[in-house]
């Protein structure tokens, strides 16, 4: 019966299964030297199929970083990593105009944020000045220096690396910052089986340098873009527009929020629902994936007022909440 | 030796004397005062002038202890002795003055947690429920529903899709009403399937789920003979449910 329905659903609808394949043997590349991280993986996926930045929050030490280049390294792409530090200048990300005496000419020296994907490593430990020279490039993947537009190559994502705020010669990014990356995931630490098996891993001797040299790229940066769009087709009904344009809007309503999340927090919840319906292996969304995802997308694109931070009450909290009270359109 | 020590005292004694019947020889010596000098002339502050400052209570040096006269000054009276033999005397009054300090700080603190509109109660632990967001939350409540009804309008409209959705939540109503599972609107489907402890009937609403989900959320469109299959499948599940509730 199910599949006399889904064989009528997916009439002349993309094939998912190559794409889904192709996941399936990223995630066992990225896990011979990465134990555990399931979900930050997962959600790493999903934003590479979403068009997403990604930003990883998590205390030093957990593989955050190698998790990022790892993921890069199974993509055919050019890749750049910069670390961000204090006296960092946006110019050091971006470029800079080089004088050629000999042609008394000024040329565009490209910095490293061209790539197809770039880890920042530490990317709260630059001042807002150097953040904020990642505002257009992240929204509409391009430079504009001395009048001139420079368009970045696709695919272009930034996988950002970050220790809690909390920590010593850390900064807060800013909000249009924080808004322009897709999720945020907090990345913990490992469970008391998974740090076992890092160390029984460490002690047969694995050299991560050489390790690194294993894992093999699975997907072309051409691949990857037409995976993206098998993406954009996966339908969603309007029902569950409906629902995630609610659950944001609550996020503006909720009294416990004194900042709510913005229309772009909408659409990056729909696209990642629809990367993330197609490593479930379906060709539609489900409030499951809504739910599934909304924590990431909303966590860092909303304030708390300060009467609940005294309280100690968590942004992921209150997204649960407001996910909980709002009905599934069914 | 001594002898001559007693009459060296006798010169000395009698030089001494000597001495001092010259003083009222040289008392009578003349005044040495011009006899032209104004006379001194005694002054004494105004009489008058004293008796109002005498009267000015700024100039009163002493607490006039008067006699409680009225009601309200032996009420007054009474309450202060009564406070004072409380607080100071004795062993009790130290507690009493420890608890009345402790009144006057947590007065304090209540009023300045009013002030910044602060809940303190979870600092002395996580607290259990949080932050309560409010919503006018639109439900669809399937008990309120003829859901029989409805299915049997949509079948005759042909709207399958909204027949198989009907369907479902008739499914979803009798698994509550038959304590499987606990309904609330923010629930997805799926998450209601780990509810359900029978393994045979858990398993059967995960494929009626997967089925709803293709044709509700998927889009697909149904025929009469695709519908008819689900429909029979919908029918035996709530036949299931009826045996087991």
């Amino acid at each position: 019966m199910e599949q006399q329905i889904l064989t009528s659903a997916q009439e002349n609808k993309t094939d998912y299964s190559a794409l889904h394949e192709a996941m399936r043997a990223i995630k066992k590349e990225i896990h011979q030297l990465i134990v555990g991280q399931e979900q930050l993986i997962e959600l790493l996926l999903v934003a590479m199929l979403a068009e997403g930045h990604v930003l990883i929050e998590g205390v030093p030490g957990i593989a955050k970083t190698l998790t990022a280049k790892l993921m890069a390294r199974t993509v055919q792409a050019d890749f750049s990593r910069i670390q961000f530090t204090s006296d960092l200048m946006p110019s050091d990300v971006l470029g800079t105009s080089v004088f050629h005496p000999g042609t008394a000419t000024f040329d565009y020296k490209k910095g490293p944020i061209f790539a197809n994907i770039v880890l920042i490593d530490e990317i709260n430990r630059a001042p807002a000045k150097t953040q904020a020279s990642l505002f257009e490039v992240m929204e509409e993947q391009h430079i504009t220096h001395d009048g001139v537009v420079y368009p970045l190559a696709p695919p272009f994502v930034v996988l950002a690396t970050q220790n809690p705020i909390e920590q010593e010669g850390t900064y807060r990014l800013p909000e249009a910052q924080l808004d322009r990356f897709m999720f945020k995931v907090v990345a913990g630490y490992p469970t008391l089986e998974e740090e076992v098996a890092i160390l029984d891993l460490q002690h047969k001797g694995t050299d991560l340098k050489q390790d690194l040299e294993r894992v093999q790229p699975v997907l072309s940066s051409e691949q990857l873009l037409e995976l993206r769009q098998a993406v954009q087709a996966v339908h969603v009904d309007k029902k569950l527009l409906e629902y995630i344009a609610r659950i944001t809007g609550e996020t503006r309503a909720s009294k416990s929020l004194y900042l709510g999340a913005s229309p772009r927090a909408s659409l990056a919840l729909m696209n990642a629902s629809k990367a993330l319906a197609t490593l479930r292996g379906r060709g539609f969304v489900t409030p499951d994936d809504v739910q599934e995802l909304a924590p990431a997308v909303l966590r860092h694109r909303i304030l708390l007022t300060p009467e609940r931070e005294m309280e100690g009450i968590t942004p992921d909290e209150v997204i649960k909440q407001i996910v909980q009270k709002i009905e599934v359109p069914r | 030796m001594r002898g001559s020590t007693n009459s060296i005292f006798f010169y000395l004694i009698t030089f001494c004397l000597l001495l001092s019947a010259g003083l009222p020889v040289c008392a009578r010596q003349p005044d040495s005062l011009a006899i032209n000098q104004p006379p001194v002339v005694l002054r004494l502050p105004d009489a008058q002038k004293l008796k109002e400052l005498q009267a000015d209570t700024d100039f009163r040096y002493f607490e006039e202890v008067r006699p409680n006269n009225t009601f309200w000054e032996r009420l007054k009276y009474r309450l202060m002795d009564w406070l004072r033999r409380i607080f100071y005397t004795g062993q009790s009054g130290r507690f009493w003055e420890i608890l009345f300090y402790a009144v006057l700080v947590a007065t304090v603190v209540f009023v300045i947690i009013k002030m910044l509109k602060a809940d303190f109660t979870g600092l002395l632990g996580r607290k259990q429920s949080a932050a309560t967001v409010p919503y006018d939350v639109l439900e669809e409540n399937i008990h309120e529903l003829d859901l029989e009804e409805l299915i049997a309008q949509a079948i005759d409209q042909h709207e399958y899709r909204k027949a198989v959705r009907l369907h479902y939540l008739l499914s979803l109503k009798k698994l509550t009403d038959a304590g499987f599972i606990t309904w609330k609107p923010g629930k997805t489907n799926r998450s209601y399937i780990p509810e359900i402890k029978q393994q045979h009937i858990r398993q059967e609403f995960e494929q009626l789920t997967n089925m709803f989900e293709y044709v509700w959320y998927g889009g697909a469109a149904l025929g009469n003979e695709v519908f008819a299959a689900a429909r029979q499948e919908f029918i035996q599940f709530d036949n299931l449910i009826n045996q087991h509730a």
